[in-house]
């Protein structure tokens, strides 16, 4: 009797254990996406409506796991190399596209499963091309693409769409623009049009005791010198390699590149209108001599801006004002050229995600029209939305994403082949030694070209014909 | 007794777990093939190989190695290695001597300060890294702003390529003079005071006490301080990474940087396990060399003390 009774308390208290169980995993989200995320200010603000939005809506749970910049590359390619599915979705830059195509990483979006099928509440045309065809397709030539030549690329495969929008803009400090007597007929701060005047009014600046007149990141590491460099060369009239030859030698290494990085390197080594220091600069570096109030104005990111209005963490709140970049006036026409070096990185679902249609009606909650708009409406995102039916919207939010979205349209890009690690890196050296001084300009763009060429020459990646 | 004998009940026990000291070094033979001689041998074989990103491994064989060898980055990153190397261990060495007799000396003070000396080596070389790379900023840095006091210039550490190197070097030295301090502290424990006492009878000079009777002891302490950091700074990767990322140019580029540029930023997977291996046979040779020379100098340390004079 006493043993029946014990055996019926046993069973019922497995059974309540089983049926709490159960019911813990009713309430369960039907699946958990990670997202390799980068660590810009909008993730924050995205994970906080996917908790307060997505998830309740639909049950599944969204991590975004914030790296820096170079960390989400490593990891990708780690990923892929294990066929990991530790990430759903990932958060890649424009330029590692190729190397991720390339090596099967991401899951093809123009099929039947996601873009092309009946139900998908998004479509690629919803995003404007000067942004979504670099960022999404592959394989594109940028060149062709920011010269407007999007039809091209209409049936080119589709990876991923744009999640983060923005071209490096011009922030200068209007408070000192305006003491140094730089301003337009009304009476406001003027930026510099072109680049000659930008070392001019830097000189101007330094001379009236700003620590610094501009500021530019030249350091080695990642691809910072290079992003500061390419808008003047290309400005200049010149161009990092021809894409349909695969050739760097001759390209890279023109008079007129020569010509722009003589005039680069002078800001340090002559006018001393940036410090020393910053051929060892990065992002971080800049910020801080914008936020400590010891340069004046410079080639910076968007996003950035956002934090330099923040008193806990900036010295110049209220001071700072954005316009597109500089560029050179053309001799013959009397016209500014112009060019901005393109920022952007889209969201792709990865090849071995176990979640892929969870994944898909993430991306299209977040890339619809309602939860870009809520990412603009909150300030601390800095977010620039690519979608064309939010563009005076997102314009109207903030004088950076003006800028930023105007710059769309003198936007250039590095490569974005499978090689682009090993041709950043040959470049970046390059670069940070006319810097510097320990090279002259014209040295440094021949070794660069030399170097590029021979990458470029054993690549298995080069294309038949070129 | 016969030789036939039987055996005795604990020889017959002896037999029966002859096995039992085997198994009891098991686990650990386990973990250190698990953790250690598969990797290993694995990454050797990795390294005849083309592994990279979305690329077959297939074989290459030394071809990896050869590439190297022509490589002026690698030649200069081997130099770079070797020169931080024996600067910062000779450095380390010299002040951790010259602290530890300094400290001694029982003056007042010196235990709480003795603690405050070991912090650095407590420390997250990420953490050092980074606050150091402020610190030598021409613009925001106070080591910066002290050198352009003294020289009336304004000195770039980190964007001048010796003084960039120099900048490494002082921050290794800053760092793990504390190791070579703690070694030699203890290895001073060791003298016995009667040897000094008798040197002060026999009035030999500061240089005689310290030449005859403290060297001999630290030899060894000292010899182990430079093995270690040796190993360690042979393999220099998170200071450079962080203040310089090997540059200006490739002016401060280590073996370990080359490494990680191969292995993570161009995922050349075979030719950065290439790399490690030439770094396991540099911190091998050299290992070699230090051990030999300590087996050499512990015999004549063995020689100049007790066990010398005994004889």
């Amino acid at each position: 009797m006493r043993t029946r009774k014990a055996f019926f308390a046993l069973a019922l208290g497995i059974a309540v254990v089983v049926a709490a169980g159960c019911g813990r995993r009713a309430q369960q989200p039907q699946a958990h996406l990670r997202i390799l995320a980068l660590n810009w200010p909008q993730a924050p603000v995205e994970q906080r409506l996917a908790d307060e939005i997505f998830t309740p809506r639909t049950g599944i749970k969204v991590t975004l796991e914030m790296n820096t910049y170079d960390n989400v590359e490593v990891k990708m390619k780690q990923v892929i190399n294990s066929r990991s599915s530790d990430y759903d979705i990932v958060h890649y830059d424009s330029q590692w596209l190729g190397q991720f195509v390339a090596a099967n990483g991401l899951e093809r979006l123009d099929t039947p499963d996601y873009l092309d099928s009946p139900d998908a509440e998004i479509s690629f045309d919803d995003f404007l091309p000067e942004y979504a065809v670099v960022m999404g397709k592959y394989p594109t030539d940028a060149s062709e693409v920011f010269a407007g030549r999007f039809d091209r690329y209409r049936d080119t495969p589709i990876y991923g769409l744009p999640w983060a929008t923005g071209c490096q803009i011009m922030f200068y400090r209007a408070d000192l623009l305006k003491q140094a007597g730089f301003v337009d007929e009304q009476g406001n701060a003027k930026p510099p049009e072109t680049w000659p005047e930008f070392v001019s009014i830097a000189k101007a600046l330094t001379k009236r005791g700003v620590r610094y007149g501009a500021w530019t990141h030249a350091g080695r590491q990642g691809d910072y010198i290079t992003q500061d460099f390419f808008p003047i060369m290309w400005a200049n009239g010149g161009d990092l390699w021809d894409s349909k030859a695969w050739r760097a030698q001759g390209v890279i290494n023109s008079p007129q590149n020569v010509e722009a990085l003589q005039f680069y390197c002078d800001w340090n080594l002559k006018h001393h209108i940036v410090p020393a220091e910053s051929a060892n600069w990065g992002n971080e570096e800049v910020f801080n001599a914008c936020a400590q109030d010891q340069a004046a104005m410079g080639q910076f990111w968007a996003t950035f801006g956002a934090a330099l209005e923040d008193h806990d963490r900036s010295k110049v709140v209220g001071k700072m004002a954005y316009a597109v970049v500089p560029g050179f006036r053309d001799g013959r026409t009397g016209k500014i050229r112009r060019a901005a070096m393109y920022g952007c990185q889209a969201t792709a679902i990865t090849a071995f995600s176990k979640h892929k249609q969870a994944a898909w009606a993430y991306i299209q909650w977040l890339m619809s029209r309602e939860t870009q708009k809520a990412i603009l409406d909150d300030p601390t995102s800095a977010f620039v939305s690519a979608r064309e039916d939010l563009l005076e919207y997102t314009k109207s939010r903030n004088p950076r994403n003006r800028a930023a979205l105007e710059s769309g349209f003198l936007a250039h890009d590095f490569w974005n082949n499978p090689e682009y690690s090993k041709l950043l890196d040959i470049v970046q050296r390059e670069l940070n030694l006319a810097f510097i001084g320990q090279k002259t300009p014209k040295r440094a763009l021949d070794d660069a070209a030399r170097d590029l060429q021979q990458v470029l020459d054993a690549s298995p990646f080069r294309p038949k014909g070129a | 007794m016969s030789a036939a004998a039987p055996p005795s009940a604990m020889q017959a026990a002896h037999q029966r777990y002859r096995w039992f000291p085997y198994a009891l070094l098991l686990p650990a033979l386990v973990v250190l093939v698990a953790l250690t001689i598969f990797p290993l041998v694995f990454s050797l074989g990795v390294s005849l190989t083309g592994y990279g990103l979305g690329r077959a491994a297939g074989f290459v064989g030394p071809a990896n190695y050869a590439q190297f060898l022509r490589d002026p980055s690698f030649w200069l990153a081997l130099r770079n290695t070797l020169v931080i190397t024996v600067f910062a261990v000779g450095i380390e060495i010299a002040l951790g001597v010259c602290l530890a007799l300094l400290f001694r000396e029982s003056l007042p003070g010196f235990r709480a300060l003795s603690l405050l000396i070991f912090i650095p080596m407590m420390l997250s070389p990420l953490v050092i890294g980074f606050f150091w790379k402020f610190m030598f900023d021409s613009t925001f840095g106070v080591l910066a702003y002290v050198t352009t006091l003294l020289t009336g210039r304004t000195v770039s550490w980190l964007t001048s390529p010796p003084l960039a190197l120099a900048a490494i070097i002082i921050v290794d030295t800053w760092q793990w003079t504390p190791f070579a301090f703690l070694l030699t502290l203890a290895g001073l424990q060791t003298v016995p005071p009667q040897l000094y006492e008798a040197a002060s009878l026999e009035r030999a000079s500061a240089w005689m006490r310290f030449r005859r009777i403290t060297l001999p002891y630290l030899r060894f302490p000292l010899l182990l301080a430079v093995l270690f950091r040796t190993i360690d700074t042979v393999r220099i990767f998170d200071l450079v990474y962080i203040m310089t990322g090997g540059g200006p140019g490739d002016a401060t580029i280590t073996l370990s940087v080359l490494a990680y540029r191969y292995g993570f930023q161009f995922y050349e997977v075979g030719r950065a396990a290439a790399v490690s291996w030439l770094i396991v046979v540099l911190i091998n040779l050299l290992v070699m060399v230090l051990l030999s020379f300590m087996g050499k100098s512990g015999a004549a340390t063995a020689r100049s003390t007790g066990s010398g004079r005994a004889r």
